[in-house]
């Protein structure tokens, strides 16, 4: 893996250190190009023009399904296309068949777009329950044996994240998948800080939904991707999915162009496809060892300053981010004198996980994430400035 | 969240100028706003400003960003004070100045924000009736003078004055303006007032002018009495008493009242003459002294 080449193509690099791919990735000129593109070349809508333009925008919208497939494993048409892992697993919660007196399991590290879909069809009754699982320990490491006495006949989906957006602790989503499957329930994850980041394969994985964010991963905003294996139906009709319509009836074309109502974002998904390129052409293994020696720095800093860290201290244990306070100082405080100080972009506030913030005892925390073009420099400018701040606490 | 009514107020006047300041501003206000009606402001505009002001503290002492870190509340409470302070004299000022055209109070001389090249506002309001202060001469012109000990233009109008005495052009009324800005002017006047008392009041007022104003204090103005054989203790007793103070009191505010703005002024039965130039001019002499009064123009201050 060439860094310098790499980093190169992010040209928001040279006046930033940017340490917050966990809210959203930088897109490499690749990327924007390929969406430029579309633009300037060949703008036109998809499935609906028999003309040259709408035949380019076509095929390459559709490529992205096949470059999915060969991502994250699966078939093409397990595939769709949203604007964001929220709003997929928004449109699971809203297009299950929900059963009578049916539960729902899921963990209290959730960010809230895997926490509060489900706490809302609770509340509206369509839910009987929504069970959280506890953190086992203070890295928050997932408890199985917890998690088997929460789920029971009555549950009929079990949404765990893939990676959380706070500890960066990666549940056991295989053995998870496989109590729950045992049990007769279906598995949403929720990869959101996962795909991108490292090699996973949701049909191996067996998992029955998967929830991801495009924008997370290199790829323009607006995008996002879910995974569905089991049957599902969208909650949303309209143009661009259907075969016949009469005045009585309609008939949908099958998955995916059946699943996706009105025009998507075109442009956006060509680019999700470039960066899935992009990705693929560095090697996820490659991407992972990158985030994991960079997490591993970003740990040594913080505990040389005796930061309270978030999650497993262990670089191993963890994904490309790391969540700390420096004392009492406000973690707000602490970003923005960090971007101040060094121009370090990093994350501050409850990061969408509240709950998880209120069982640490803490209002919020500061979360530095790292990405495939992030470089030593860009730690050791972290480090000067988390040095100078910790003055302070 | 005090510190978002003077970020609002500080922010709101840089963003006049500056494209940079107008987020912040538009923060500030609308949180003092959502204050103000009582509703909750969840603005992060604090921990910003505090965070941005430490941050740039760290780089250059360490020492001084802690200590800005620990007392923020304290030091946003001592600016806001500060800024309301200076809102308070900024509203004094501005009702100076619209009450006597100087922002700094009736006729000082200091430099005016609000009236930056001293055009401010010379106008005499009303005349002043003769039969109030000390007189000498009889002529049949009535000249009543405001003047002060300490001010240079006074002392210039004085051999004009002299001259229309012993000519017998003018009776001369004398009443006491000392101008706030002029050190000693204030007690000068109180002694002269004394020597009101014991008929030696043209006699000590020549005299005041003829000393540098650097020797005035209470020991020379009752030495000088007593050099012209005025009693020493009834002197003292005046000058500790007040009573010369407020002779000079009441002819201040009749000369405030009159809109005076600058001394000396004289007034006759019609009209009102400022400094020792136009008055050498209006009795068709030939001018004596500077063309200006105190304390306008300032550079005589």
């Amino acid at each position: 893996m060439d860094l310098n080449k790499i980093r190169k193509d992010f040209p928001l690099l040279e006046k930033n250190v940017y340490l917050d791919s966990s809210a959203t990735s930088l897109c490499p000129e690749p990327v924007l190009a390929k969406t430029g593109e579309y633009y300037r070349e060949y703008k036109a809508n998809i499935h609906r023009g028999a003309h040259r333009l709408s035949e380019r925008a076509t095929n390459e919208y559709e490529a992205v399904y096949e470059k999915l497939a060969h991502f994250t494993g699966g078939k093409p048409e397990d595939y769709f296309h949203t604007k964001n892992a929220t709003e997929a697993i928004n449109l699971v919660a809203l297009g299950m068949d929900w059963k009578k007196n049916a539960n729902v399991v899921t963990t209290s590290i959730e960010h809230h777009s895997n926490y509060l879909p489900w706490l809302r069809l609770r509340k509206r009754g369509t839910l009987s329950e929504l069970r959280a699982t506890k953190p086992h320990d203070k890295q928050g490491n997932f408890d199985l044996e917890d998690f088997k006495t929460q789920i029971d006949s009555h549950t009929q989906l079990v949404a765990i994240t893939g990676c959380s957006n706070v500890l960066g602790v990666k549940p056991p989503v295989k053995e998870i998948t496989q109590i729950a499957h045992d049990a007769g329930a279906l598995v949403l994850v929720d990869a959101a800080q996962w795909a991108g980041h490292a090699q996973v394969d949701f049909e191996r994985l067996g998992v029955d939904f998967a929830a991801f964010s495009g924008h997370k991963m290199l790829a323009p905003s607006g995008t996002g991707v879910l995974y569905h294996a089991s049957e599902f139906i969208t909650p949303m009709i309209g143009g661009g999915m259907i075969t016949s319509v009469t005045l009585d009836d309609y008939a949908l074309m099958p998955a995916p162009q059946g699943e996706e109502a009105g025009t998507p974002n075109i442009a956006g998904v060509i680019g999700l496809g470039a960066a899935i390129d992009y990705l693929s052409k560095i090697s996820l293994a490659e991407v992972e060892s990158h985030e994991k020696q960079l997490v591993k720095m970003l740990l040594e800093v913080l505990l040389d300053v005796k930061a309270d860290v978030y999650g497993p201290i262990d670089a191993s244990e963890k994904a490309g981010l790391v969540a700390f306070n420096l004392g009492s100082l406000p973690a707000h405080q602490v970003a923005v004198m960090a971007d101040q100080l060094e121009k370090v972009c990093i994350r501050s506030g409850h990061h969408c996980a509240m709950p998880l913030h209120q069982a640490l005892g803490v209002k919020g925390s500061v979360r530095a994430s790292v990405h495939v073009y992030n470089n030593e420099a860009d730690i050791q400018a972290f480090s000067r400035a988390i040095s100078k701040i910790s003055s302070l606490a | 969240m005090v510190l978002c009514f003077i970020a609002a107020a500080v922010l709101g006047i840089l963003a006049l100028f500056s494209a940079r300041y107008r987020p912040l501003a538009k923060e500030a206000w609308n949180c003092v706003f959502k204050k103000v009606t009582l509703r909750p402001c969840e603005s992060d505009l604090e921990d910003s400003l505090k965070a941005r002001t430490v941050a740039m503290l760290l780089n250059a002492s360490p020492r001084a960003a802690r200590l800005v870190n620990n007392n923020f509340k304290l030091l946003s409470w001592a600016l806001v004070l500060l800024t309301l302070a200076s809102f308070a004299l900024v509203a004094q000022g501005f009702y100076n100045y619209l009450q006597y055209g100087n922002c700094n109070g009736p006729l000082s001389n200091e430099f005016c924000i609000f009236d930056p090249f001293g055009s401010g506002k010379h106008e005499i309001t009303s005349l002043v009736a003769p039969g109030v202060g000390p007189t000498t001469g009889n002529g049949t012109l009535t000249l009543v003078e405001f003047g002060c000990f300490s001010c240079p233009y006074t002392k210039q109008a004085e051999p004009t004055l002299k001259q229309l005495v012993a000519e017998g052009k003018i009776t001369l009324e004398f009443r006491f303006f000392p101008l706030p800005s002029h050190d000693k002017s204030r007690d000068a006047a109180g002694a002269a007032a004394c020597a009101i008392e014991q008929g030696k009041f043209w006699e000590y007022h020549d005299l005041l002018f003829s000393k540098p104003t650097t020797g005035f204090s209470r020991e020379n103005f009752t030495a000088w009495a007593a050099n012209l054989s005025m009693d020493e203790l009834t002197f003292s007793e005046c000058l500790s008493s007040g009573r010369g103070e407020e002779i000079v009191k009441k002819d201040f505010d009749a000369g405030v009242k009159a809109g005076i703005y600058g001394t000396p002024t004289f007034f006759t039965a019609n009209s009102s003459i400022v400094g020792p130039g136009p008055l050498a001019e209006y009795f068709g002499l030939q001018q004596a002294g500077g063309a200006g009064a105190c304390p306008p123009p300032r550079d005589i201050a």
